[in-house]
């Protein structure tokens, strides 16, 4: 019997990713994690894309809000800090949107989880748009070498799998569509507000690949220059 | 995951400097461009630094201070001349500040030579090959650059994606990925050159953007 461990954040990315694990193996584990992130509420579309599946055999929302305290220099963790824009930060290498070590820790957090119900395959939500975005932790040199990491275990392989690594957001949502994932159920925005901002770096890559497939987002957004159905 | 600028200021390009090295903290380089007719010939000059607190030099004879600030993407710490900006080949210069996401397909479908592991360096082999805006329209992701063509004695600067900014009306005739107070964004999609003569950068002309993974 084949299990997977998934990391579901409630974003659109993990969603595709909780998407491909369901069909590939029997019992999906999945963990949403509480970072004392801004945009909290994402959890709570972690819940609704879990109800869409049936061989998920638990959903565990772990704790790790210490990030708050001990990664004070996020925008996503500090309410102080201002959440960045695309449009000013891209080429930045270390934006202030970045939460340090955040991806070693919850992959971390996922290996140890996987060991314990015995899966040897946890996935990992990173797509080429994070890499762009300045994301070290979201890059194919981070895939290898956390896997030759875990590769010292003597006893029990596990194998982290990030099959939209490569992937354009245009490819992202495409395979998604393919395998039916509800995109209304999912929040992507690093702001926790009614609506989603548009402009923070996960909002403008996310806009993009919806207009590059030339459909229309069905999140609403506070910004209202997106050219929907012009494109 | 670099910063790019330049000025015909040296005060305003160390100023240009600081700002631009938290965007990139392993290594600097200042490329200095000379008039034709010095005695040594030379028209480009570059050095690299990995010491940021070392000040960079003054030269008299320089007419235009162009940068780049690197932060390694990979876990070669090790500095390396040939995988660092700016690239260079047959008297033609170019840094880079983003990330491509179609070098690979690009070096394929070209099939282009003299490029290495990084993304940045298939940048000039792809414009000797096809042109300099057909090369600029077939990039995708993110880029800001600065391209000096030493043989046309032409400074250009572009980009889609990854910021860029310029002070004024391009009059002041210096460029940065960081802003300094005051400094606007450059337009994606639009060609600068730097007129030497009246020491400022110009709109020479525009390109096609081509996938930003990102809606700005």
């Amino acid at each position: 019997m084949s299990k997977a461990v998934v990391p579901i954040s409630g974003g659109l990315d993990s969603s595709v990713i909780l998407s491909i694990a369901s069909k590939q193996h029997d019992d999906v584990y999945a963990l949403t994690y509480d970072y004392g992130q801004k945009h909290k509420k994402e959890i709570l579309y972690a819940g609704l894309q879990i109800d869409e599946y049936d061989n998920i055999e638990e959903h565990k929302i772990i704790d790790i809000s210490f990030f708050k305290d001990i990664a004070p220099t996020s925008s996503l963790t500090n309410d102080n800090i201002k959440v960045a824009h695309a449009r000013d930060v891209l080429g930045d290498a270390q934006t202030v949107n970045y939460v340090p070590f955040r991806n070693m820790m919850m992959l971390s957090i996922a290996s140890s989880y996987a060991e314990a119900v015995g899966a040897d395959t946890v996935y990992h939500g990173s797509a080429l748009v994070d890499s762009q975005a300045g994301y070290w932790d979201g890059s194919k040199e981070f895939l290898n070498e956390i896997n030759n990491v875990t590769s010292l275990n003597r006893k029990n392989t596990i194998k982290i799998e990030a099959p939209l690594i490569e992937l354009s957001k245009k490819q992202i949502i495409t395979l998604g569509l393919d395998n039916d994932v509800k995109f209304k159920d999912t929040w992507t925005c690093y702001e926790g507000d009614d609506k989603a901002c548009g402009y923070c770096t996960a909002c403008s890559s996310r806009i993009q690949g919806f207009l590059q497939n030339k459909l229309i987002d069905p999140i609403e957004y506070q910004r209202e220059d997106i050219p929907w159905g012009k494109n | 995951m670099c910063g790019i600028f330049g000025s015909n200021n040296i005060e305003t390009f160390r100023e240009l400097c600081k700002v631009n090295s938290s965007r990139g903290n392993f290594v600097r380089s200042v490329t200095y461009l000379f008039p034709e007719g010095l005695e040594s010939k030379t028209l480009v000059k570059t050095t690299h630094e990995t010491d940021f607190d070392k000040p960079i030099t003054e030269n008299p004879f320089c007419i235009y201070y162009l940068g780049h600030v690197q932060s390694p993407t990979s876990k070669v710490r090790e500095f390396a001349k040939k995988t660092s900006h700016p690239f260079s080949s047959n008297g033609k210069y170019l840094a880079h500040n983003g990330v491509l996401q179609n070098d690979r397909e690009l070096i394929m479908n070209r099939k282009l030579k003299n490029y290495n592991d990084v993304d940045s360096s298939i940048i000039l082999p792809l414009i000797e090959n096809i042109g300099f805006k057909e090369a600029i329209e077939e990039l995708e992701g993110t880029f800001g650059c600065w391209y000096y063509d030493s043989k046309k004695g032409s400074l250009r600067i572009f980009r889609s994606g990854s910021t860029l900014y310029y002070k004024g009306e391009y009059c002041d005739g210096s460029f940065s990925s960081a802003a300094l107070p005051g400094y606007k964004y450059i337009d994606e999609g639009v060609i600068l050159e730097y007129n030497f003569t009246s020491r400022s950068f110009i709109e020479v002309d525009k390109f096609k953007l081509n996938m930003t993974p990102f809606f700005l």
